[in-house]
């Protein structure tokens, strides 16, 4: 499955985060009960068609090839030219980390051009097969309120390159390294492999059941009727 | 909001009447007994100004605490105001009440084409049954409606449905796992740009990292 995803610009909205993200759910609706079917979309932006997610398996994958040899598409830029796939903010990226159990790596922005070099850092653990799918990405600027959710070692003065790993709500975070701008690779992978390593260690499984009542044993609101 | 009983009868008339001369507005009403008190209860804002009025008109009228619903006839007694509310005021007159238990129990699944519209709602059956629903949801899923009720026990729940012809399984998601993935894009533009760039098909999803007030889940 993941071989045929990757054949595909996917790309995951929160249709409450804005104005235009809700626009973006009508428009490529039907919305039903809030929630709107994964779609397959051409590279236009053309609405093409359901993603029949109550497929098999095998007949998933098929579809999803099918589709993606009407759009084979051209070779994809070197892993130093593709953008960062960030997600809007930072605050939504922790949440988002914490919903698949992935790392966060946070891009505080300064001058632009060492804020350039940092994503360069960066982009190796967005696009190199050891580490896709175990990041999430976003641009911070110092005086972002989330940022005081983090903790850890004191950050060091923007710009900087910092790796977080979300609690298990996404509501805070704890940072396990930091770097700025003249950092070699070398440490920023050495770094990354350590906090996925670090994180895979302390990490709890729960269902979504043990995870709300996690939620309310923490003192937090209980459920209520939808 | 809270609860008070009138005797009933004459009492209730007039009851409504002083209530109503006074600006207190009666939310709903209900006969179902609770712990052997009949009666007809008022569901009012502020119960101590309520009873106050009435006892002024020369009523006899008390504050009714609601009962824990892990009984019978308690669970018939949250039903009776769940008939009679809105959902959403029916939700905070419950998260006003045994809050501590608002979150216990298991999840069950209830396929929505299992129950015709004409048929009893899941939540009916499990109360007849003697079934606390403590939390419901309403899934659209590709595979169709499903309705998810929040239960302090699954196995009885699904007996209590099973009696009455529904099909309902006991359901819980594994929650994330860390494990290879693909590489999701966060915002619409940047990820169309790319997909022109490369000529590729958007693969697009619309999730919410929160349920309702949990955040981090899907």
């Amino acid at each position: 499955m993941q071989d045929v995803l990757r054949r595909f610009v996917c790309v995951r909205l929160d249709g409450r985060q804005s104005p235009e993200n809700a626009a973006l759910k009508n428009e490529y609706g039907p919305v039903i009960l809030g929630n709107v079917q994964n779609r397959i979309v051409s590279p236009t932006g053309e609405n093409l068609a359901a993603l029949p997610v109550h497929f098999a398996t095998d007949r998933l994958v098929r579809y999803l090839h099918d589709w993606s040899a009407v759009y084979p598409g051209v070779d994809e830029p070197g892993v130093s030219d593709r953008p960062l796939p960030y997600v809007a903010s930072t605050h939504q990226a922790l949440n988002v980390a914490a919903c698949d159990a992935r790392l966060l790596v946070v891009i505080v922005v300064g001058d632009d051009d060492a804020t350039a070099g940092l994503e360069a850092l960066a982009r190796p653990l967005a696009w190199w097969p050891e580490f896709a799918g175990r990041f999430h990405f976003s641009a911070a600027r110092s005086g972002d309120p989330t940022l005081a959710t983090v903790t850890g070692p004191p950050r060091p003065p923007a710009p900087s390159l910092c790796l977080v790993e979300p609690d298990a709500f996404g509501m805070a975070g704890r940072m396990v390294s930091a770097f700025v701008p003249g950092v070699g690779l070398d440490r920023v992978l050495a770094a990354a492999r350590a906090a996925l390593a670090g994180h895979a260690a302390g990490f709890r499984n729960l269902t979504v059941v043990e995870k709300f009542q996690l939620h309310t044993e923490l003192g937090e609101r209980p459920w209520s009727y939808a | 909001m809270e609860v008070i009983r009138l005797a009933g009868g004459d009492e209730v008339l007039a009851g409504r009447s002083a209530l109503e001369r006074a600006g207190i507005e009666t939310l709903a009403e209900s006969d179902r007994p609770c712990g052997g008190e009949v009666g007809t209860q008022l569901l009012v804002r502020d119960a101590s100004a309520a009873v106050d009025v009435l006892r002024s008109a020369g009523l006899q009228a008390t504050r009714v605490s609601p009962p824990v619903p892990n009984s019978g006839d308690a669970i018939l007694w949250w039903k009776a105001w769940r008939d009679a509310l809105p959902i959403e005021v029916y939700s905070q007159l419950r998260l006003r009440h045994h809050r501590e238990l608002s979150s216990e129990g298991s999840i069950v699944r209830v396929r929505r084409e299992e129950f015709p519209a004409e048929a009893e709602e899941p939540w009916r059956v499990l109360a007849d049954g003697g079934v606390d629903v403590r939390c419901e949801f309403h899934c659209a899923l590709p595979t169709g409606m499903e309705v998810h009720v929040l239960v302090p026990d699954k196995e009885r729940a699904v007996a209590v449905l099973a009696e009455a012809g529904f099909t309902a399984t006991p359901v819980d998601y594994e929650g994330p796992r860390i494990r290879d993935g693909i590489t999701w894009w966060g915002q619409w533009k940047a990820a169309r740009d790319y997909a022109s760039q490369v000529q590729r098909p958007i693969l697009m999803s619309f999730a919410s990292p929160r349920v309702e007030q949990v955040p981090g889940v899907w």
